[in-house]
């Protein structure tokens, strides 16, 4: 009875199907992937469950949005705990998305046959930054409002079709009910429904263009030959631990909420969520033709082309392959300025974007 | 495994699946607990409706309360328009002197009685008082007799 229960658990065709079995099992566990993979699917569970659960009291209106939320921490039993579930899931999935890529970058998984499925990958990680922007809306606080309105110009800055741009995002000409309605729909049900299909067709690629990159060399240590159950239960370790950090940080910090949104008051400094501090820092520098369309949209177009830009075929399933030491050091270069960007923008940017090293205190307002 | 022994790894094998079953369990339960509200926007059961020469000689409907005021020279009696089949909510018909309720057909006499249709239990009538300030007082958590009025002084 116990051994049947066994194999229902762990010997079922969903994970058999995402697994091959054909490869000994404690092998493939052995190419330190850190289980990106699995974080980021396990975050996304998290996020779709406190998410639904949050959709139950939210109301996506102009004039009652911030009240739900603060009943929510304040009024409903846990619901203090799951919106911080939620806030910090969703920025630990961002993080690991990013790590997962430069992760699958540095072992040169993208290779033949690998190239689409590292476009798809691409396509994920847009959409979850679509869902922190589009969630970033819904408390309808100052720093909701104002990082849409920040965005909305940004987007207007596109050469030709900028303003049409900017009115059909906005679904209208200010930041008001409209903006919020579609944000709402898209966090909600578009981009999930999206991002769902991408992690199937990212999945069943992995299984199909074999999930081992390449086999080890002989010099690497054998793993002992593990069984199915000793995997899954492996495999849910991770996702309890995951589950846990989420936890500890939701039961020690609370999701912050500024004041109601005000359009007559714009905070100074407004600074847009951590995510995209990196592109606020740029539109700093100059014309946002330049800064906000241009740059960033060749940093994405050669970051979804990497595979096709680079078309050897050496050092997949090795961490830093020698043969790739040009392709590491740019990638290292380009992480290393995007993180930069960030901790100025988040650091050493004070009241009027002027620049202040962290222990200069601001001026008064 | 060695026989029959309870193994260190048995035992942390337990506590493991302790502490999954723990968090999974817990969080189901939190979020159960979760989508019971603690507090309601809904409006408040007892209000004042205003003085009673606003009020005609007869029934008078108030749709935002869902009453009916009834009132009589100087007694006034306060009756719920809500069907007690299935909750529309009834009309007065004053040539037959009765309420009748256009969903399925239920009929109440002047008394809130059902006389007629799906519905079997009378009308709702609420207690209503006179304020300091002789405004007419409703409270809808007070559900009173047919025969319990109030007098006020005109």
């Amino acid at each position: 009875m116990k051994s049947k229960v066994k194999d229902i658990l762990f010997g079922n065709p969903i994970w058999k199907s995402i697994v091959r079995e054909e490869i000994r099992p404690g092998e493939w566990l052995q190419t330190k992937t850190l289980g990106l993979g699995l974080i980021n699917a396990t975050l996304f569970v998290i996020l779709t469950l406190t998410g639904i659960l949050l959709m139950f009291y939210y109301i996506p209106d102009t004039g009652k949005a911030y009240q739900s939320v603060k009943d929510l921490e304040y009024v409903v039993s846990f619901g203090m705990i799951i919106r911080n579930m939620h806030r910090w899931a969703a920025y630990l999935m961002i993080l690991s998305v990013f790590l997962h890529f430069s992760r699958v970058f540095f072992m040169a998984e993208y290779h033949k046959p690998r190239q689409f499925n590292w476009v798809i990958g691409m396509l994920m990680f847009l959409c979850v930054l679509a869902m922190g922007n589009t969630g970033y809306l819904l408390p309808w606080d100052q720093k909701a409002y104002w990082g849409m309105t920040i965005l909305s110009n940004v987007i207007s800055a596109v050469p030709v079709i900028g303003e049409q741009l900017k009115y059909l995002v906005l679904g209208g000409t200010e930041v008001g009910q409209n903006v919020l309605s579609r944000s709402f729909d898209m966090h909600v049900k578009v981009l999930p429904l999206v991002l769902g299909l991408l992690m199937c067709i990212h999945f069943w690629k992995i299984r199909r263009d074999d999930s081992l990159a390449e086999p080890l060399p002989p010099e690497a240590p054998t793993a002992p030959a593990m069984g199915w159950s000793d995997i899954i239960k492996r495999e849910l370790s991770k996702c309890l631990l995951i589950l846990a950090i989420v936890m500890a940080m939701s039961l020690l910090i609370n999701a912050p909420l500024e004041e109601i949104a005000t359009p007559s008051v714009t905070p100074n400094p407004a600074k847009a969520p951590w995510f995209f501090l990196d592109l606020q820092e740029m539109l700093s520098w100059g014309p946002p033709f330049w800064w906000a369309m241009v740059v960033p949209n060749i940093t994405v177009l050669l970051l979804v082309l990497v595979p096709y830009l680079d078309p050897g075929r050496t050092g997949s399933g090795h961490w830093f392959h020698p043969s790739r030491r040009t392709q590491n050091i740019l990638f290292t270069a380009f992480v290393t300025v995007l993180f930069g960007l960030i901790v100025i923008g988040k650091f050493m940017r004070g009241p009027g974007w002027v620049f202040y090293w962290p222990w200069q205190p601001w001026p008064s307002p | 495994m060695t026989g029959n022994r309870f193994t260190r790894r048995d035992f942390l094998n337990q506590v493991g699946w302790l502490a999954t079953f723990g968090a999974f369990g817990g969080l189901t339960v939190a979020s159960a607990r979760y989508m019971i509200p603690n507090v309601l926007y809904e409006p408040s059961k007892e209000f004042k409706i205003g003085r009673i020469d606003t009020y005609p000689e007869g029934v008078d409907f108030l749709s935002d309360k869902r009453l009916f005021v009834v009132r009589e020279q100087n007694v006034i009696k306060v009756v719920s328009a809500v069907c007690t089949h299935l909750g529309c909510t009834v009309q007065w018909v004053a040539e037959r002197d009765r309420w009748e309720c256009p969903c399925h057909g239920s009929v109440f006499d002047r008394k809130g009685v059902a006389i007629r249709g799906p519905a079997r239990r009378s009308l709702l009538w609420y207690e209503v008082t006179l304020t300091p300030d002789g405004r007419l007082f409703v409270d809808e958590r007070k559900i009173v007799p047919f025969t319990k009025t109030l007098a006020v002084k005109i």
